[in-house]
């Protein structure tokens, strides 16, 4: 005689298989979040006894104070020129790479490996690499840069072009994921729907490309948007490591800030409202991206 | 018409077609038949020009056609899986091989379409071809579906929907009916069939299901390991198959095929109350019949050991094996009452069923039996 019915120990056995982790993302988590939402309504500075109830004074300053301002817009313009170029860069080397493997793998192996190693890199210590590269003096960019007979530019000290620079080192940084998604996502088309396009009369690589490769990576083009969005919106190392957030906030992002309010100044309340402006940004985007494009990629 | 000439294809060091001549006739209905992995499926993309041979020539109408691609050869395929545009709607998926080729890049464009005049009398005229089309294969209800919700017998249509809409000069149809369920394929073999017959155009059917091809085509090529065995109708496939191994590839029932050695007027093992008849006697021969010409029969010379009995309904398979250890099927009418396993029965066939092969190259002899006179 059983003491359960068979449904009871299904149902237990889903609890004991789903449980541990469900307590983990609560405790480590969702409590964590509930606090920070909290604190953002405060003054609390870490180490403080106590701490006022300051209403949504800290997401005014946010959103009115020039530098808080400058924080926003400056990863907004960070995630707005990455997500585009990482990802079509991406989609190019993918379906170059795809292509030469039917001539050769190899070849196509050794640059798939190149495209990669950002990845797998460190950030911290390729950012040294950048460093010397983009060096206003010693550097090889503006070696090459005057040996061509343009002026010399000094990429990470100039105001109006260094959050260009970072954007432009995270997309050097993401592409190699991307690629790797985009190149799982090519093999998975079934090679029947190119012969029908054939058959079908689209034969040029546009028409083919258009036809059949576009709309058979909806899915995976959904995917590589939502990752390089919230990677793109953390950018951090390469602010932290090169810039500063400097000269003069011009390359400040919101992560950089929140860090730097938090565990510089120690305005823990002001850190919180940061993180949970943040938190909203990428929850929305992966929303929308959901939202808008889950009903075009699946076609059902 | 469509001409295979000597045609080879490897693939890296495995030659996959060893020099491969095939006319399709116009307005025929041609079949491939072989098993899987004999070739049938690369002849049939070679003919389409998906891929290219290695060596020989493809003619269409007298014509080389090597350097053209599939659309300008004006070939339509309906693929085993169907390969439908999951993301397009049923009546887009039709169209697509209109739109392709008779507008331009600009009158393609998703939002231009609807601006451009010429564009949308040119969408309008492929809405009504298609709606003719979806009419002529019962799926006029499911034009704004798209792939993903239809069965697999709606797919089938509309793959051949897009294959009939621009009017090809030819048909290649690659398994079309194996992803169907038994009854369906009936209904489809019938379909395809009165669809060849409505066209006028020429088909080519690859298959691996010898009933399928026997029953819808007028002519077949038997394709093994890579080389034609043999093409001709149905009925001489059966009847006089040219080789041993198109013998035993042709018929519901395996052939029995018993080797055997001759000599003027004796013939050894189960058939040892018959003699050779013909000129130039091989030493060695193997004798093919089919299980359906060899019958009980009170006074039959071919005498075995019944070992086993299959009941199927409107006849019997019987497993006999000779005294010479030689294993024999025949049939027998459903009705016919087997004696009991061990039994010793006497079989019957006429002379004229019997295929005689050489034993080395197993090419056909011309040579039969006759009735000893004993």
């Amino acid at each position: 005689m059983r003491l359960l019915t068979r449904s009871r120990r299904e149902a237990l056995t889903d609890l004991w298989l789903a449980g541990p982790a469900t307590l983990m993302m609560i405790v480590l988590i969702f409590v964590p979040v509930l606090i920070v939402a909290v604190l953002s309504f405060t003054d609390y500075q870490f180490g403080a006894r106590s701490f006022r109830w300051i209403g949504i004074d800290n997401y005014v300053t946010l959103f009115t104070d020039p530098i808080g301002r400058r924080a926003v817009t400056n990863t907004l313009i960070y995630v707005a020129v990455v997500i585009p170029f990482s990802m079509g860069l991406a989609l190019l080397v993918a379906i170059a790479l795809h292509e030469m493997a039917t001539w050769s793998r190899t070849l196509s192996s050794i640059l798939r490996a190149a495209y990669f190693l950002p990845v797998a890199a460190t950030l911290v210590a390729m950012a040294l690499a950048w460093q010397m590269l983009l060096h206003p003096s010693i550097g090889l960019f503006n070696a090459t840069l005057s040996s061509l007979g343009f002026p010399r530019q000094d990429l990470l000290s100039d105001r109006s072009l260094v959050l260009y620079t970072l954007a432009a080192i995270g997309i050097w940084q993401t592409i190699g994921y991307n690629m790797v998604l985009f190149l799982a996502g090519l093999a998975a088309i079934p090679q029947h729907l190119y012969d029908a396009a054939a058959v079908d009369g689209a034969e040029r690589p546009w028409e083919r490309f258009w036809t059949v490769t576009w709309p058979m990576l909806g899915p995976t083009t959904l995917f590589v948007a939502v990752i390089t969005a919230t990677q793109s919106f953390r950018v951090f190392e390469t602010v932290a490591t090169l810039t500063d957030g400097g000269p003069a906030f011009a390359s400040d992002t919101l992560v950089y800030a929140l860090y730097r309010e938090g565990f510089v100044y120690f305005k823990a309340g002001y850190a919180s409202a940061i993180t949970m402006v943040f938190f909203a940004f990428v929850l929305t985007l992966t929303l929308a991206q959901f939202r808008i494009l889950e009903r075009r990629v699946h076609y059902r | 018409m469509m001409e295979l000439r000597e045609v080879t294809r490897r693939f890296g060091e495995t030659a996959v077609l060893h020099g491969v001549s095939l006319a399709v006739p116009e307005g025929s209905f041609t079949s491939l038949l072989g098993p899987s992995g004999c070739g049938k499926s690369t002849t049939l993309r070679i003919m389409a020009g998906l891929d290219r041979p290695t060596s020989g020539r493809v003619l269409m109408d007298g014509r080389d056609v090597a350097e053209l691609t599939p659309a300008e050869r004006n070939v339509a395929m309906v693929f085993q899986s169907y390969a439908l545009y999951p993301h397009l709607t049923v009546a887009q998926n039709i169209a697509l091989p209109l739109a392709m080729r008779h507008m331009t890049r600009l009158e393609r464009l998703p939002a231009l379409d609807r601006l451009l005049p010429s564009a949308r009398a040119k969408r309008a005229a492929h809405a009504r071809r298609v709606a003719a089309i979806a009419e002529m294969l019962g799926i006029e209800g499911l034009l704004h579906r798209k792939p993903g919700q239809l069965s697999g017998g709606q797919k089938q249509r509309v793959a051949v929907g897009r294959a009939l809409v621009r009017d090809p000069a030819l048909f290649l149809l690659d398994e079309p009916l194996s992803n169907l369920d038994a009854a369906l394929r009936v209904q489809m073999r019938a379909e395809l069939a009165a669809l060849h017959e409505r066209t006028g155009r020429s088909f080519v059917y690859v298959t691996h299901d010898q009933v399928e091809a026997m029953s819808m085509s007028d002519r077949v090529a038997v394709v093994l390991a890579g080389r034609i065995a043999q093409v001709g109708a149905p009925r001489d496939l059966y009847e006089r198959p040219e080789s041993r191994a198109v013998a035993a590839f042709i018929g519901a029932q395996p052939i029995n095929l018993v080797e055997v050695s001759l000599a003027p007027g004796a013939v050894s093992g189960p058939f040892a109350g018959w003699r050779p008849r013909g000129a130039a006697l091989p030493a060695r021969a193997v004798i093919g019949i089919r299980p359906e010409h060899l019958v009980p029969a009170e006074r039959g010379a071919v005498r075995a050991r019944l070992e086993a009995v299959e009941y199927l309904g409107a006849e019997t398979l019987l497993h006999l094996r000779a005294a010479d250890g030689a294993a024999l099927r025949a049939l027998a009418p459903g009705d016919w009452a087997p004696p009991a396993p061990g039994t010793e029965i006497a079989l019957g066939f006429d002379p004229s069923r019997v295929h005689l092969f050489d034993a080395e190259s197993g090419a056909r002899l011309a040579l039969g039996l006759e009735r000893a006179a004993a």
